[in-house]
C-alpha cells in the first residue's frame, strides 16, 4: 500500500543518515576489537534491507490493489452502482484524526514551553483545562474548578508527597521570594 | 544464605511491600476499568513514581498493578461491552450477555474469583519453572546471550500483527535507539550531538511511556465517549457452580495461560481467546456460549490472570520480556539497576522471592479489593473520556519530569508518543521497538564480547550448541511467519481479493 512504501522510503533515508553518522563515532584507545561503530553500522544495513523490502512489497500491493479497484469500478459501472472506495470518507477521517492528535501534541508542547515560566501547578492546570476544551467540554465554572483542583492536586502529590523540586516559574522572583 | 521462605517473610514484613501491593492492585483496577488504559499503560504511568521506592517494593508494586488491571479490564467489558484491556475482549462475548440477562453481578464475581485462582495457579508455575530455567541460563556464554536477545526480538516480531517486516523494522529501530549515548564497552559518545541530556541515552521508561501511553492518548483524542454503566451488585459463584461448570475451564485456562505466558509475544489476549475456544470445545453446554455462558467468562478471565505470572518466567530466567507489561516491569527493574536473568537469583534473591510473595498477596488483595471496589469502579467507568485523557496527560508529564527533575524527559516522552502514533498508523507494532531498546545493551555487549573472545571469528555464534538451537528457533519463527503470510496471500488471491 501507499503508506507502506512511503514509510519504507523514509526509513531508508533514516538508515542512510544513521550509517553516515556512525563515521563520526570516535575510535577509543579503550575500544575492543569490534569498535563502537560496528554494531550501529550492522543495524543500519539491516534497516536499509528491511526498508527496501517494505518499499518493494508496498509498491507491489498498491499495484495489485489498483488493478482490483479497476476491475471493481468496471463491474460497478455495468451495474451502475458506486464502486468500493468511491465514497472517500476514509482519507477525511484519517486527516481529522491526524489533526486531533496534532492538536494534543501542541498542547503538550505548550505545557513544556510555559512550565518554566508559569511554574508547575499553573502549567498543569492550564494543560488540563486546554485538554478539556480541546475535547469539546464546554467552558464553564466546572471546567475551571476541575483544572485548578487538578493543578493543586498534582502539585501536592509530586511536590509535597514525593518531594520533587518542581518548576516554580517567575512568581518567586516577581514576588521577591 | 537465607532460605527463599525467610527472604519472602523478611521482604513482606521488613518493607512496605504489602501496602504497595494493595495500592498497586487498586491502581491496576482503576487503570483496567478505564477503556483504553491497558495494563502496560497503567504500569507505565506509575513507573516513574517507583523511582524513589525500595527496588523490591517497586517491582512488587508494578506486578500488582498488572494483576489488578486484568480484573479491572473485565468491569467495563461486562457492564458496557467495552473491554478495558485487550485480553478482556474475550470476556465481552458472554459477560455482556450475562449483564443484559440481569446476571452481570455473577459475571463480575466469576471474573474476580477465576482471576484470583488463575493468578495463584500462574504463580505456582512461575515459582516452579523459573528457577529451573535460570539454572539452565547459567551455562550461557556471550554468544548464547546474543542468541537469546535475537530469539526474543525475532519471536516478538514474527508474532506481531500485520507483516513480518512490520515486526522486524521496529525491533531494529529499538536497537538503534539503544545505541544512543555512552558506548557500553569503550565509553565513547555515540549520536549525542553534543547534548549532555543524551549521554545516558534514551531511558527505556521514556520510550515505553511514549510508545504505549502517549500514542494511545493521541489515538483517543476526539473519540466519542463510552456508554454509561448501570449499577449492579457483585455476586460470587458458589462452590457447586465452580465444581460443576467452572473446574474444566480452570484446567484449560491454566494450561493455555502457562504456555502462552512463556512464549514471548503471545500474552494474555491470545491466551484468553484460545481458552474461550477450548472451553467451548470441551463444554457440555456449548449452546450457551455467546449467549451468557458462565464458562465463557471463567475461561478467559482465568487465562489472562495465569499469564500475569507466567509471562514473568522468560523475564526472570533470561531477561526477555514476553509482553508489553513484562517489558514495563523490566523497565522498572532497570530503573533500579537490576538486570533480570539467572544472576538476579544470586545477586538480588530478595527481588525474585519478594516478587513471588508480593504476587501471592496481590492476588489475595485483588479478591478482597474487588469485592468492595465495584461502586468506585462504576463511578470511574462513567467518567467522560475528556476528563480521563486530561488527567492521564498531566500524569504522564509529571511522572516523566520526576525521573530527572528536568523537562527534557517529558519532551522525549512526547516525541516518542508521536513516533508511536505514526508507527500505529503505518501498522508497526510498538512492542518490538520497546524490546529493542531494553535488549539493546545485552545484544550489543554480548555480540562484541563474543567476537572479542573469538578474535573476530563470526563462527562463534554457531559454535555453541545452545546458541545454535536458539538461533534455529529464531529462524523457524521467522520462516513460519513468512509461510503464514504467503499462505494468506494465496488464500486471498483464490478468493478474488487484492493481496
Amino acid at each position: 500500500m501507499r503508506k507502506d512504501w512511503i514509510a519504507g522510503l523514509v526509513l531508508l533515508g533514516l538508515a542512510a543518515g544513521y550509517y553516515r553518522m556512525t563515521g563520526d563515532i570516535q575510535r577509543s584507545q579503550l575500544s575492543d576489537l569490534v569498535g563502537a561503530a560496528s554494531f550501529p553500522r550492522l543495524l543500519a544495513v539491516c534497516l536499509a534491507i528491511l526498508s527496501a523490502l517494505l518499499v518493494v512489497t508496498g509498491a507491489l500491493k498498491q499495484v495489485s490493489a489498483a488493478k482490483a479497484a479497476d476491475t471493481a469500478a468496471a463491474a460497478a459501472e455495468v451495474a451502475q452502482q458506486p464502486a468500493p472506495g468511491d465514497v472517500g470518507t476514509a482519507p477525511a477521517d484519517t486527516r481529522r484524526a491526524f489533526l486531533r492528535a496534532g492538536g494534543t501534541v501542541l498542547i503538550g508542547v505548550g505545557f513544556l514551553l510555559v512550565a518554566p515560566w508559569l511554574g508547575y501547578a499553573l502549567a498543569i492546570a492550564l494543560l488540563i483545562g486546554a485538554m478539556l476544551l480541546y475535547n469539546r467540554v464546554v467552558l464553564n465554572w466546572k471546567l475551571v474548578l476541575v483544572s485548578v483542583a487538578a493543578g493543586i492536586f498534582f502539585w501536592a502529590l509530586f511536590g509535597l508527597v514525593f518531594s520533587i523540586p518542581l518548576p516554580r516559574g517567575v512568581w518567586p522572583r516577581w514576588l521577591g521570594l | 544464605m537465607d532460605s527463599p521462605l525467610s527472604i519472602v517473610f523478611n521482604v513482606l514484613t521488613g518493607t512496605a511491600a504489602l501496602p504497595a501491593a494493595a495500592l498497586g492492585v487498586i491502581w491496576g483496577i482503576i487503570g483496567g476499568a478505564l477503556p483504553g488504559i491497558s495494563p502496560s499503560i497503567s504500569m507505565a504511568l506509575i513507573l516513574p513514581l517507583t523511582y524513589t521506592m525500595n527496588p523490591v517494593v517497586a517491582v512488587i508494586t508494578l506486578a500488582a498493578v498488572y494483576v489488578g488491571a486484568e480484573y479491572g479490564g473485565s468491569i467495563p467489558a461486562i457492564l458496557i461491552s467495552t473491554p478495558g484491556t485487550n485480553s478482556a475482549g474475550a470476556t465481552v462475548i458472554d459477560g455482556y450477555q450475562m449483564q443484559l440477562q440481569g446476571r452481570g453481578g455473577l459475571a463480575l464475581g466469576i471474573s474476580l474469583v477465576m482471576g484470583t485462582i488463575g493468578g495463584l495457579i500462574g504463580l505456582v508455575f512461575l515459582v516452579t519453572l523459573t528457577g529451573w530455567l535460570a539454572g539452565v541460563a547459567l551455562m550461557f556464554k556471550p554468544a548464547t546471550y546474543f542468541a537469546v536477545g535475537v530469539l526474543g526480538l525475532s519471536v516478538i516480531a514474527s508474532l506481531s500483527e500485520g507483516s513480518l517486516l512490520k515486526g522486524l523494522i521496529p525491533g531494529v529501530l529499538g536497537l538503534m535507539l539503544a545505541t544512543v549515548g555512552n558506548d557500553p564497552i569503550s565509553g565513547v559518545n555515540r549520536f549525542t550531538f553534543g547534548s549532555v541530556n543524551l549521554i545516558q541515552g534514551f531511558g527505556p521508561i521514556l520510550v515505553m511511556v511514549g510508545l504505549f501511553a502517549v500514542s494511545e492518548l493521541l489515538e483517543q483524542s476526539g473519540l466519542p465517549g463510552w456508554p454509561k454503566a448501570t449499577g449492579t451488585r457483585i455476586q460470587l459463584p458458589s462452590f457447586k457452580l465452580w465444581r460443576t461448570r467452572l473446574a474444566i475451564p480452570t484446567v484449560i485456562a491454566s494450561i493455555v495461560g502457562t504456555i502462552e505466558g512463556i512464549i514471548p509475544g503471545a500474552g494474555g489476549t491470545v491466551a484468553a481467546f484460545i481458552s474461550l475456544n477450548e472451553a467451548k470445545r470441551w463444554s457440555r453446554h456449548k449452546e450457551e456460549f455467546g449467549h451468557g455462558s458462565v464458562e465463557g467468562v471463567a475461561a478467559p478471565e482465568c487465562a489472562n490472570n495465569v499469564v500475569t505470572a507466567t509471562t514473568l518466567i522468560p523475564l526472570l530466567a533470561f531477561g526477555i520480556p514476553g509482553s508489553n507489561s513484562a517489558a514495563v516491569l523490566l523497565g522498572g527493574m532497570l530503573l533500579h539497576g537490576l538486570r533480570p536473568g539467572p544472576m538476579l537469583f544470586v545477586s538480588n534473591p530478595d527481588v525474585v522471592y519478594g516478587l513471588y510473595g508480593g504476587l501471592f498477596f496481590a492476588n489475595i488483595f485483588m479478591l478482597l479489593i474487588g469485592l468492595v471496589s465495584l461502586r468506585g469502579a462504576l463511578w470511574l467507568v462513567n467518567r467522560p473520556r475528556p476528563y480521563v485523557l486530561a488527567v492521564v496527560y498531566a500524569l504522564i508529564f509529571s511522572g516523566a519530569y520526576s525521573l530527572n527533575h528536568s523537562l527534557f524527559e517529558p519532551a522525549v516522552v512526547l516525541g516518542m508518543g508521536v513516533v508511536g502514533y505514526l508507527m500505529r498508523y503505518v501498522g508497526f507494532s510498538p512492542l518490538p521497538m520497546v524490546l529493542g531498546v531494553v535488549l539493546g545493551f545485552m545484544v550489543e555487549t554480548n555480540f562484541r564480547r563474543a567476537l572479542e573472545l573469538s578474535a573476530g571469528d563470526y563462527g562463534i555464534f554457531v559454535g555453541d550448541p545452545i546458541s545454535v538451537v536458539l538461533l534455529g528457533i529464531s529462524a523457524a519463527f521467522v520462516a513460519l511467519s513468512l509461510v503464514r503470510t504467503v499462505r494468506d496471500k494465496l488464500k486471498q488471491r483464490a478468493a478474488g481479493m487484492p493481496a
